[in-house]
C-alpha cells in the first residue's frame, strides 16, 4: 500500500515537473522568437487544462506572427480567466487597434458600465472567496452581537453582521455572473481575414456587410451546427459561417 | 598722396560722352566728352561732320578733394566741351573720341543723336538747357494739344489668354509738375499684371504730330484677357497740374524773378476707352491642355528611380517660356494606382515683360509608394496655344521606371493598417512581454466556485456557529432582554428580604406573616434609602422616596402594602389568610421596581 502511494506522489510530481518544463521551453523559443515551436508547446499544455498566463503568451506569439484573430481570441480567453489583468487588456488593445474594422460599440448607460467593469474587475473564485470572507465576517460579528452585554458592542456587531451578509450575497452574485460567462460562451473572434456576413444561414443570402479578422462577434442563434446568426457591437445581424469563427 | 590719387584714378580712367538723345533741326546743344583724370596728352575726337559746330573743343578743369576719417581721397577730370547745332532731319552719329590718359591710350563709344523735324508752333522746352517755352505764353490755360496722354494696346486683336501691352504715355510740351488723383480703370475681363518701370524715369523729345514734346512711358500694364468677345478698356483720369510762367508786372517781382512768375494750372486729362476683340482659343483643344497660352517648353526630373517603400519620390516639372504662367494649372501626371499622392507644390519664378509673364514655373510631385514592385510613370503631355503659330502644341516629358524595394520591416504593413483609422497615436508602440512564472494548470471548468468545497465554507461555519448558538442559548436569551436581568437582579433583593415572609407564608401563620412583610418593607427602604428605622415613618416616608425619584405609583402601591398590612393583623382570622398571598406578590414587585429606580 505504501508503495502505491509514494508511485502515485511520484507520478505527479513528475507530471507536474513536466509542465513546467515545457512552459520553460515555450517562453525560451518566445524569447529565441521561435514562435511557431512556443505557439506548438503552448497549445499542447492547453489540452491538458488551462491557464491564463498560457492564453496570454499564446497570445503574444500569435501575435508576433501577426496572426491578429488568434492573438485576440487568446487574449480574450486569458481575459476570462484573469478578468482585470492590466497586461492582457493592454496587449488585446494594441491588437485590436490593428485590426482592419474600426469598432464603435453603442454606448451604454453608466452605471451599468461600472457595474459590468467592478464584476469584471475579479475573477469568478476571488469573487467567491470574498463571498466565504464576508460570510464569515457575518457570523463574527453575529457572535459578537449575541455573546456581549455591552449595548455599543452589540450595535457594532449587528449593523457588522447585516453589512457584511449584503456584501456576501452581492460578491456571490457576481461570482456567479463571471460563472454564467465562463459556462456560456457567446462571444466568438472572427479568425478568416475577412467574411462576408449574410441575411440567410446560406452561401446564397444577401451579403449585408463584411467584417475582418480579429473581430469579436456574440452568437445569438446556435441552433445551426454550420452557420451561427451573430450580432455585433452597434447591433448588427448576420449570419455567418462557423469555420471563419472560433468561440472564446 | 599724389601716388594715391594715381592708383585710384588708374583704376577707372575713361572717356564718357554726354549728349542728348533728341534735338529739334536749329536747335543748339551741348556735347561734352569728361576724361577723369588731369593727365591728358592728344585729345581728339572725330569729324563732327553731321552737326555744325559754333564752338569748342572747350576745356576745363574740375578737382575735389575729400577727407573722410583722416583718409584722403581727390578726384579730377577735364572736360572738352562742344556747342553743336542741328542742321538737318535723321539720326546721326557722333563718333568716338581718343586720348592720351595717365599714358593709356582711351577712346568712347560712339553714339547717335536723333534730329526731330522742326517744331511747327514753335520751340519747347529741349533737353539740351534752351528754356524756350511754349506757344501761348500769355493764356493762363493749357490747350489738349500741350499736354495729353496716350494709352495704347500692342495688339487689339488677341486670343483669349494671349498678353497685351497697355501703356499710357505723357506727351508734355509744357512745364509739367505732377499727377494727383489718378484713376485707372479696373480691367474687367482681364487679369492685369503692372510692369515695374525704372524709377529714374528719362524724359524724351519726340517728334508727335507735327510737335516735339517731351515724352515719358507713365505706366505699363500687361493684360490677360480673360473672356472672349469685345472687351473694353476704360478710359483713365488724370488730374495733371502744370506750371506755366507768366510775364510779371510788378518790376520788383520782375528783378528778383528773373521776370518769370510761376502760377499752377490744373487740368484734367483723360484717355479714349479702347476696344479689345478677344477670340476664343480654336477648338480641339489638345488632351493635357491646361489653359497655357504663350510659348514654352518643359522639362522633367525624377528624383530617384530606385528607392525603398514609404520613402518619398518627387517629380519636377519645370515649364519655361513667355505667357500666361501663372494661369496654368498643374498638369497631372498617372501615377501608379497605390502610390500616396500628394498636392504639387508650385513654385513661380517669373518676371513681367511688354509679351507677357517670363520665367519658369517648377511644379513638384511628391508620391509615397506603398508597396514594393517596379512601376512606370507615364510620360507627362503638356499642350500650350502657340500665339506665334495660332496652333495648338503638345511637348511630351519623358517616361520613368521606379523601382521600388521592400520598405523596412513592418512599416509598411503598419502605416496600412493604420491607414483608415483616426487613432495613430500607438503606431510604435509592442505588445507586453509574456510570463514566465510557473503555472498550475488545471482543468477545464475547474472552478472553486460553486463547487462543494465552497458551499462547505458556507456549511461548516455556519454549523460550527449554531452549535455555539445551542449551548450558551440561555445566556443568550438573558443577553437579549436587558430589563428582564435587571428586574432579575431587583427581585433577588427582594425575594431575600422576604425570605422569613415566604416561610411564614407557607406555614400559614399569618399573624407573624404580615409583622414581618412589614419588618422587611421597613428595614428594605432603610437600607436603600441609607436612614436608620427610628428615623422613618409613615409620614415622611413619602417624601423621602420622592427624593430618590421613585414614581408616585410605586410610592402609592408601598403605602397601600404598609396599610394593607397594618390593618390585617387587626382584622378577622378569614380575611387574613386571603389576602397573604396577595400582599407578599405585590411587596416582591415593589421592592423589585425600587430596586430599579434607586441608584446609588
Amino acid at each position: 500500500m505504501k508503495q502505491y502511494i509514494s508511485i502515485f506522489f511520484a507520478l505527479i510530481f513528475v507530471s507536474s515537473a513536466s509542465w513546467a518544463q515545457t512552459k520553460a521551453e515555450a517562453d525560451s523559443a518566445y524569447i529565441n522568437k521561435e514562435y511557431t515551436k512556443a505557439i506548438d508547446i503552448y497549445e499542447q499544455l492547453l489540452q491538458q487544462g488551462e491557464s491564463g498566463e498560457i492564453y496570454y503568451n499564446l497570445g503574444n506569439a500569435y501575435f508576433k506572427q501577426d496572426k491578429l484573430g488568434r492573438a485576440i481570441l487568446n487574449y480574450e480567453r486569458a481575459l476570462i480567466i484573469q478578468p482585470g489583468n492590466a497586461d492582457v487588456s493592454a496587449n488585446l488593445d494594441i491588437a485590436r487597434a490593428k485590426t482592419v474594422d474600426k469598432i464603435n460599440p453603442n454606448p451604454e448607460i453608466f452605471f451599468v458600465a461600472w457595474t459590468r467593469s467592478l464584476i469584471n474587475s475579479l475573477s469568478v473564485d476571488t469573487w467567491g472567496a470574498w463571498g466565504i470572507g464576508f460570510f464569515i465576517c457575518t457570523l463574527v460579528a453575529l457572535a459578537i452581537y449575541f455573546f456581549t452585554k455591552g449595548v455599543r458592542w452589540r450595535k457594532i456587531g449587528f449593523f457588522v453582521a447585516l453589512i457584511s451578509l449584503i456584501i456576501s450575497i452581492v460578491t456571490n452574485l457576481f461570482a456567479f455572473e463571471q460563472k454564467r460567462k465562463i459556462d456560456h460562451r457567446t462571444d466568438a473572434i472572427v479568425l478568416s481575414p475577412s467574411v462576408t456576413v449574410r441575411s440567410t444561414p446560406s452561401d446564397e443570402g444577401t451579403s449585408l456587410f463584411v467584417i475582418h479578422e480579429g473581430r469579436k462577434v456574440s452568437i445569438k442563434d446556435d441552433s445551426m451546427k454550420e452557420w451561427k446568426e451573430i450580432t455585433l457591437e452597434d447591433g448588427k445581424v448576420g449570419w455567418i459561417p462557423v469555420s471563419a469563427i472560433e468561440i472564446i | 598722396m599724389l601716388m594715391l590719387t594715381g592708383i585710384y584714378a588708374a583704376d577707372q580712367v575713361g572717356i564718357t560722352a554726354n549728349a542728348p538723345d533728341a534735338v529739334a533741326v536749329g536747335d543748339q546743344f551741348r556735347l561734352s566728352f569728361t576724361i577723369n583724370t588731369q593727365n591728358v596728352r592728344d585729345f581728339r575726337v572725330g569729324e563732327i561732320k553731321d552737326f555744325e559746330v559754333l564752338m569748342g573743343p572747350s576745356r576745363s578743369q574740375q578737382s575735389s578733394v575729400q577727407m573722410i576719417n583722416g583718409k584722403t581721397t581727390s578726384t579730377s577730370s577735364i572736360t572738352f566741351t562742344y556747342i553743336l547745332m542741328a542742321n538737318k532731319e535723321g539720326t546721326f552719329t557722333i563718333p568716338a573720341a581718343t586720348a592720351q590718359a595717365d599714358g593709356k591710350e582711351v577712346s568712347s563709344t560712339p553714339f547717335q543723336v536723333k534730329v526731330l523735324p522742326k517744331d511747327e508752333a514753335g520751340g519747347i522746352g529741349g533737353a539740351g538747357g534752351s528754356t524756350s517755352q511754349g506757344t501761348s505764353r500769355n493764356s493762363a490755360s493749357v490747350s489738349a494739344s500741350d499736354l495729353f496722354i496716350t494709352s495704347t494696346t500692342s495688339k487689339t486683336t488677341v486670343y483669349e489668354q494671349e498678353a497685351i501691352l497697355l501703356t499710357y504715355k505723357i506727351y508734355a510740351a509744357v512745364d509739367l509738375r505732377g499727377f494727383d488723383n489718378v484713376k485707372l480703370p479696373d480691367f474687367k475681363g482681364f487679369q492685369s499684371q503692372e510692369i515695374e518701370l525704372p524709377d529714374d524715369r528719362r524724359w524724351e523729345l519726340e517728334h508727335y504730330r507735327g510737335r516735339n514734346y517731351r515724352s515719358t512711358i507713365y505706366r505699363q500694364f500687361v493684360l490677360f484677357p480673360q473672356q472672349t468677345g469685345q472687351l473694353e478698356i476704360e478710359s483713365a483720369r488724370f488730374d495733371a497740374s502744370v506750371a506755366r510762367a507768366t510775364e510779371a508786372i510788378d518790376p520788383f517781382d520782375a528783378f528778383f524773378n528773373r521776370g518769370n512768375t510761376y502760377v499752377e494750372i490744373k487740368k484734367t486729362l483723360t484717355t479714349p476707352k479702347i476696344l479689345v476683340n478677344v477670340n476664343p482659343l480654336p477648338s480641339g483643344k489638345p488632351e493635357g491642355f491646361t489653359g497655357g497660352v504663350g510659348d514654352f517648353s518643359i522639362s522633367s526630373s525624377l528624383s530617384s528611380n530606385h528607392v525603398k517603400a514609404n520613402d518619398a519620390v518627387t517629380l519636377k516639372l519645370i515649364i519655361s517660356g513667355v505667357g500666361n504662367l501663372k494661369l496654368i494649372k498643374a498638369p497631372e501626371v498617372k501615377f501608379p494606382e497605390d502610390f500616396e499622392i500628394y498636392d504639387p507644390k508650385v513654385d513661380n519664378q517669373f518676371s513681367i515683360t511688354s509679351s507677357g509673364l517670363s520665367g519658369k514655373q517648377t511644379i513638384e510631385y511628391l508620391v509615397i509608394p506603398r508597396n514594393a514592385g517596379n512601376y512606370k510613370i507615364p510620360a507627362l503631355k503638356f499642350s500650350y496655344f502657340d500665339t506665334k503659330t495660332q496652333s495648338y502644341k503638345t511637348l511630351t516629358t519623358e517616361a520613368y521606371e521606379l523601382q521600388v524595394d521592400k520598405g523596412d520591416g513592418t512599416s509598411s504593413q503598419t502605416i496600412a493598417n493604420y491607414n483608415n483609422k483616426e487613432d495613430l497615436r500607438i503606431l510604435n508602440e509592442d505588445i507586453r512581454f509574456i510570463k514566465q512564472n510557473d503555472v498550475k494548470l488545471r482543468p477545464r471548468g475547474g472552478y472553486f466556485f460553486n463547487s462543494l468545497g465552497y458551499w462547505m465554507f458556507y456549511l461548516i461555519p455556519l454549523a460550527i456557529f449554531v452549535i455555539i448558538f445551542i449551548i450558551y442559548r440561555r445566556q443568550i436569551a438573558e443577553n437579549a432582554n436587558v430589563t428582564k436581568m435587571k428586574n432579575k437582579k431587583a427581585n433577588k433583593v427582594a425575594l431575600k428580604r422576604m425570605k422569613e415572609a415566604g416561610k411564614l407564608l407557607a406555614e400559614g401563620n399569618s399573624d407573624q406573616f404580615y409583622e414581618e412583610v412589614l419588618k422587611a418593607l421597613w428595614g428594605y427602604t432603610s437600607d436603600k434609602l441609607n436612614i436608620p428605622s427610628s428615623m422613618l415613618s409613615k409620614d415622611n416616608i413619602e417624601g423621602e422616596l420622592q427624593g430618590h425619584q421613585v414614581s408616585q405609583e410605586v410610592i402609592n402601591e408601598f403605602i397601600d402594602i404598609l396599610n394593607t398590612c397594618e390593618f390585617a393583623r387587626f382584622a378577622p382570622g378569614e380575611e387574613k389568610n386571603q389576602n397573604m398571598d396577595k400582599v407578599y406578590a405585590s411587596a416582591l414587585d415593589t421592592i423589585g421596581k425600587m430596586e430599579n429606580t434607586i441608584k446609588h
